[in-house]
């Protein structure tokens, strides 16, 4: 019913800006800082943990996600909304390709996939756009090498060596600048997200509790889960553990 | 009648040393009653190679359905289509008509843009795949072909080795099959190109 | 997937009333079994497929993967098991990402029966369901029309019978793992040597609540003897009429090619049409 009789809630002002996409930046701005590197053997994403009350149980809290794989995904901005793209994320990796070609879809494929979906609540009746920013991150199989997305409510998407979204993107951005370097390693990308994490340090302390990390690297084998069979590698996309962030902090 | 049988034909496809092969027969018959003498059976997409037996009107909307998903492929990815990758597609194809399907054995040759692996597969009319390390075959001579690719296959072929073996296996194969033959066309694919070669073959 | 296309049903049904024949599928003549052993469960298969009386396949693969700690031997029609365990795999990947636990036995076991049942027995997949989770060890059959069973042995195919008569005469209680997998590779040479639907080789799956193995070719009781000689031919054997070269990089150039041209191409003689 509601289908049926419903208008756009983006539409143009006489100036030409759809506000609802503003507004929607707005909310992405207004979010936790994320930021990617591209490392010539991998990719990190970080972002802030933030809990407003020490009642919160942080290891239920999840910001970055497995798509596929070899694909993750962080965000900046409303967490309820990120969730749904996450989910539908997944599933348009085996409808609109798996389910074909028996292969996960390459990053880019995925990552226009998931802007279609952002686009069209930019253009559909009775939604609003989503009100977030993401960072894909992927290993390319076919080409053998990383690729850092960034996706924004308005559907539009940009291929990144290195980036930042949410609060303090610019000032991340900035320091991204000054820090990265062509044939950087991911170890390295590591260890600058970390910095850069810290020196737009918005709440208390950084930690294996308000740290998460989500790095594409070499096939981890352990994480296949079975053996025997002829050219089947482990995924590529993992989180780190707290430990493992910790001990990076330590190092800091 | 079996619908495989109304046009007849034969394709067969064969893994050598670093390449592959694919060869089909010209014959586009009405039961017994021969149409043409130049109706090939091999199509390629990019540089996988597809042959199609089978209904000769399913051939041309499978061979033509492909041709435009391999297209799309293209235009999305912004590649060309890995035989292997092909194959899967072909076989998802095929499954979408469980309950209809098209009259057709397909059987992909190519090599691997990447790795440079040889790569052959045969599918029944469902889309269920064979995959196979040496040879594959489909079509009205497909018994005949089973004997001679097991007696006269070998490991290990140069590209001018398989032709003559897959020739071979083909002409003699098609001689004892009263719907096949009429002429034939082999590829013989290498890394860096491909061979296409028409055969002198009988004409009865 | 799921949705199928019908529209060539209707000229099919036309063929089929005019007498043609319905097409021959590929199926897995098939001996398969699944066995529960004292930490875990073994599923093992034959590597023959066949189309009518030919034998289409001689090491094929009936062993298909669900999630890490699932996995499905399949019997019957090759595309219905193929592409039925490919959906359910893809279906439990999903469940398994959005709840963030392990997929169970039982939820496999009852997508695969539910999506069977819908399909009224046309697909005909006939399938050994095993693995192990969180609740523990499981074993089920489900057959094509999605009826299912849980039995700590168990044997589906054409070489059921000759596979069941091993494990009835020798199955016992609370077996090792290595005794475990020794019965089913005995009962799938039952099946290999006593069933023409079934041959070649043994294929082997371990499933334990740490890992899961696969043993591809455990067993291969039928090696081909290698030929004393060589059949090779002389070049030049196969006469020919035209010749066209292309190089690979300048067919990737072309969406379509009518007819081969470029740098080397030979001109032969027409072909010739007298006959």
């Amino acid at each position: 019913m509601a289908d049926r009789y419903s208008f756009s809630l983006t539409t143009f002002s006489p100036s030409g800006k759809l506000v609802q996409i503003e507004y929607a930046l707005a909310a992405v701005n207004q979010g936790v800082t994320s930021l990617g590197i591209k490392a010539t053997n991998g990719i990190v994403l970080a972002t802030e943990k933030k809990s407003t009350s020490s009642l919160i149980n942080p290891s239920s809290l999840e910001k970055i996600s497995l798509i596929t794989p070899n694909i993750g995904m962080v965000y900046s901005g409303m967490g309820p909304d990120f969730r749904v793209l996450v989910d539908r994320a997944r599933k348009v990796s085996h409808t609109n390709y798996k389910r074909i070609y028996n292969e996960y879809p390459p990053t880019r494929i995925l990552v226009q996939d998931v802007a279609r979906v952002m686009q069209e609540a930019t253009q559909s009746g009775g939604v609003r756009p989503y009100g977030v920013s993401l960072l894909v991150a992927g290993w390319d199989e076919h080409t053998d090498t990383p690729a850092l997305y960034q996706v924004d409510p308005s559907g539009s998407y940009f291929p990144w060596k290195a980036t930042a979204i949410g609060k303090s993107a610019t000032s991340a951005k900035t320091f991204l600048e000054k820090r990265y370097a062509e044939g950087l390693e991911l170890e390295d990308a590591i260890h600058i997200a970390l910095l850069t994490l810290k020196e737009t340090l918005e709440g208390g302390e950084l930690n294996g509790d308000t740290v998460e990390i989500g790095i594409v690297g070499t096939p981890a084998d352990h994480l296949l889960g079975y053996e025997g069979v002829e050219g089947k590698k482990g995924p590529r996309f993992r989180k780190l553990s707290p430990q493992e962030i910790e001990d990076y902090l330590t190092n800091l | 009648m079996d619908p495989f049988s109304i046009n007849g034909g034969a394709c067969v496809a064969m893994v050598g040393k670093n390449c592959v092969a694919i060869a089909c027969d010209l014959r586009l018959g009405k039961q017994t009653l021969t149409i043409s003498n130049n109706y090939p059976k091999i199509f390629s997409y990019g540089d996988t190679y597809l042959g199609l037996t089978g209904l000769a009107t399913d051939i041309e909307t499978v061979s033509t359905d492909l041709r435009t998903k391999v297209n799309m492929y293209r235009l999305r990815e912004e590649r060309d289509i890995e035989p292997e990758t092909f194959t899967n597609l072909v076989s998802s194809y095929l499954y979408q008509r469980r309950f209809g399907p098209f009259y057709v054995s397909p059987v992909v040759a190519g090599i691997n843009n990447r790795t440079g692996e040889p790569f052959i597969a045969a599918f029944d009319c469902l889309g269920c795949t064979d995959y196979s390390k040496d040879f594959v075959v489909s079509g009205t001579s497909s018994n005949q072909l089973f004997g001679t690719c097991e007696s006269l296959w070998e490991p290990g072929l140069e590209p001018e080795d398989l032709f003559e073996t897959i020739s071979q296996v083909l002409l003699n194969s098609m001689d004892r099959d009263a719907l096949a033959g009429w002429g034939a066309h082999v590829y013989i694919i290498t890394k860096d190109q491909v061979i296409k070669r028409l055969l002198k073959t009988r004409q009865d | 997937m799921g949705g199928f296309d019908f529209s060539n049903y209707a000229r099919n049904a036309a063929l089929q009333k005019q007498g043609f024949p319905q097409p021959q599928a590929t199926s897995t003549g098939t001996t398969i079994v699944g066995c529960i052993f004292d930490g875990g469960v073994v599923i093992a298969a034959d590597t023959r497929a066949t189309s009518g009386e030919i034998v289409a396949e001689k090491n094929c693969q009936k062993l298909h993967y669900i999630t890490p700690n699932i996995w499905c031997a399949g019997a019957g029609t090759a595309a219905d098991t193929e592409f039925v365990t490919a959906l359910i795999s893809s279906q439990l990947e999903l469940h398994s990402l959005s709840t963030g636990r392990k997929p169970r036995v039982v939820t496999c076991m009852t997508l695969v029966k539910q999506h069977l049942f819908r399909h009224q027995g046309h697909l005909g997949a006939y399938l050994v369901v095993a693995g192990v989770d969180p609740t523990g060890i499981n074993l089920f059959t489900v057959h094509a029309h999605g009826s299912t069973d849980k039995l700590p042995y168990v044997t589906m195919g054409s070489g059921s019978l000759a596979a069941m008569s091993i494990f009835e005469s020798q199955w016992q209680k609370n077996l090792t793992q290595e005794d475990a997998v020794k019965l089913c590779a005995e009962a799938i040479l039952a099946g290999i040597f006593n069933d023409l639907g079934s041959g070649s080789n043994v294929n082997v799956g371990i499933i334990t609540a740490e890992k899961t193995t696969i043993k591809r070719n455990f067993i291969i009781p039928n090696e081909r003897v290698p030929k004393e000689q060589s059949y090779r031919f002389p070049r030049g054997t196969t006469a020919i009429l035209k010749e066209q070269m292309i190089s690979r990089a300048e067919l990737r150039k072309y969406i379509t090619i009518v007819d081969m041209t470029g740098k080397g191409t030979v001109e032969g003689d027409a072909m010739e049409v007298d006959a």
